[in-house]
């Protein structure tokens, strides 16, 4: 894939009026967490208390994201989910090695279930 | 040969963790042991596994007769591949039981292991005592010492620092030479390790520079025909350790990366000296969300993970298997 070196190693959080809302394009590392979070703040999770986002164009995540997302989860009102779609197979594979049950708060989406 | 009922009592109450190193000479010897202990598990309507090499279970399955239907077997070959996950995968297993009592005989498979590795497993079988020690877990560990690897005396010394009870030739006792987890892990994290060579590749880390430090890894990795799952995991696992080095660390802060024995290395080196307590990173952390789950997620996705914190910095070397 070719990769734009101007934006090489950030991460593009884009907003939907659909879901899901938030679409993440790019690599998701410790020095790319203020565009997140910054866009996170925007968003109102659903009645059930979701927030879909779309990962299919997410290149790279790392240990610090997974991290963020759950304590994001937990810290907020233990009721706050993000429901993932589109995970890139990177992604998954990793998320299978350290184990989902260790990811309380991250859901895979329902369409993308295998 | 002692009677076996003097091996295995006094019988321990529910809740109770109980980790033992057997020394065995011949499989008369092993069976001795490890039947009894299996069948009294299986009557007591336990959950019985044994993880042990291919030979044994033959043997095990054998000498059990119809009673080693109620056995769960697994290779220990398969199941003994890499510390931090063995560990994870009887996380996972104490997890599924619903807190039934677990009795388990487990052996690994010393004759295989290379240095770098045997070092590792010694601090396993110790952490494994401040993993599970809330669990009622009883283990056997057992220990051919015809297959124990010559080049490698300390496995017996460190095996009597890691279990509470030693059996030898059928007897049981107290083991005084019992060492705290954190110790014995300490005391693995002093084994000489070679200094990264002259010859390795570097780069300086700047604060925002984590993509950099991935590219940098990557052209090496591939140079070196590393496959995508190793090189996906290897990744993840430098950016989260530049990434430490960048929050606890002083700067300069640099990558190096360099191939011996059939293994890639890769080495973050910064002026701090930070250092992780010396159990984190190897516990199975409950949740993404708990403080040692990024040192452990490295551990979970590179062969081995030395961190040294000397006087002129901390050090923390992955090895990847090429």
């Amino acid at each position: 894939m070719e990769v734009d070196q101007k934006v090489a190693g950030t991460l593009r959080v884009t907003r939907d009026t659909d879901l899901p809302e938030l679409r993440l394009e790019g690599e998701f590392d410790a020095t790319q967490r203020t565009p997140f979070l910054d866009a996170l703040a925007d968003v109102t999770p659903t009645a059930d208390g979701e927030i879909h986002l779309d990962l299919g164009r997410l290149r790279f995540l790392d240990l610090g994201a997974l991290n963020l997302l759950v304590r994001y989860a937990k810290e907020t009102d233990g009721k706050t989910r993000f429901v993932l779609h589109n995970i890139p197979p990177d992604v998954d594979g990793l998320i299978e090695s350290l184990g989902w049950e260790r990811m309380h708060g991250l859901l895979r989406a329902e369409e993308d279930d295998r | 040969m002692t009677g076996n009922t003097e091996t295995l009592s006094p019988a321990k109450g529910p809740g109770t963790y109980d980790h033992r190193a057997l020394f065995f000479e011949d499989e008369k010897d092993f069976l001795a042991t490890t039947v009894p202990f299996l069948q009294e598990g299986v009557e007591a309507d336990e959950v019985v596994m044994a993880v042990v090499t291919p030979d044994k279970i033959k043997l095990l399955q054998d000498a059990l007769g119809p009673i080693g239907q109620a056995v769960q077997f697994a290779d220990g070959t398969t199941w003994y591949q890499h510390p931090v996950q063995a560990m994870a995968a009887y996380d996972a297993f104490i997890k599924s039981q619903a807190l039934r009592p677990i009795r388990l005989v487990a052996e690994s498979n010393w004759e295989d292991r290379k240095a770098h590795e045997v070092v590792e497993w010694l601090r396993y079988d110790a952490i494994v005592n401040a993993a599970f020690r809330d669990n009622d877990v009883r283990c056997i560990c057992c220990f051919d010492r015809r297959a124990l690897h010559p080049d490698h005396p300390e496995i017996l010394e460190y095996a009597r620092y890691s279990h509470p009870e030693l059996m030898d030739a059928g007897i049981a006792r107290n083991n005084d030479e019992y060492l705290d987890p954190g110790s014995v892990s300490e005391r693995c994290d002093r084994q000489f390790i070679e200094p990264s060579p002259a010859s390795a590749a570097s780069m300086q880390i700047e604060p925002t520079g984590l993509h950099a430090v991935r590219d940098f890894v990557a052209q090496h990795a591939q140079r070196h025909h590393m496959a995508a799952k190793p090189l996906r995991d290897l990744i993840v696992a430098v950016t989260e350790v530049a990434s430490n080095a960048i929050r606890h660390g002083t700067a300069p802060i640099t990558v190096k990366v360099w191939t011996a024995d059939g293994g890639l290395f890769c080495e973050v080196v910064d002026a701090g000296q930070w250092h992780p307590d010396a159990l984190v990173g190897y516990l199975p952390p409950r949740s993404a969300a708990d403080p040692g789950f990024g040192l452990w997620g490295v551990r979970m996705l590179c062969d081995v993970v030395n961190v040294r914190a000397t006087s002129e910095g901390t050090t923390v070397r992955l090895r990847t298997q090429l």
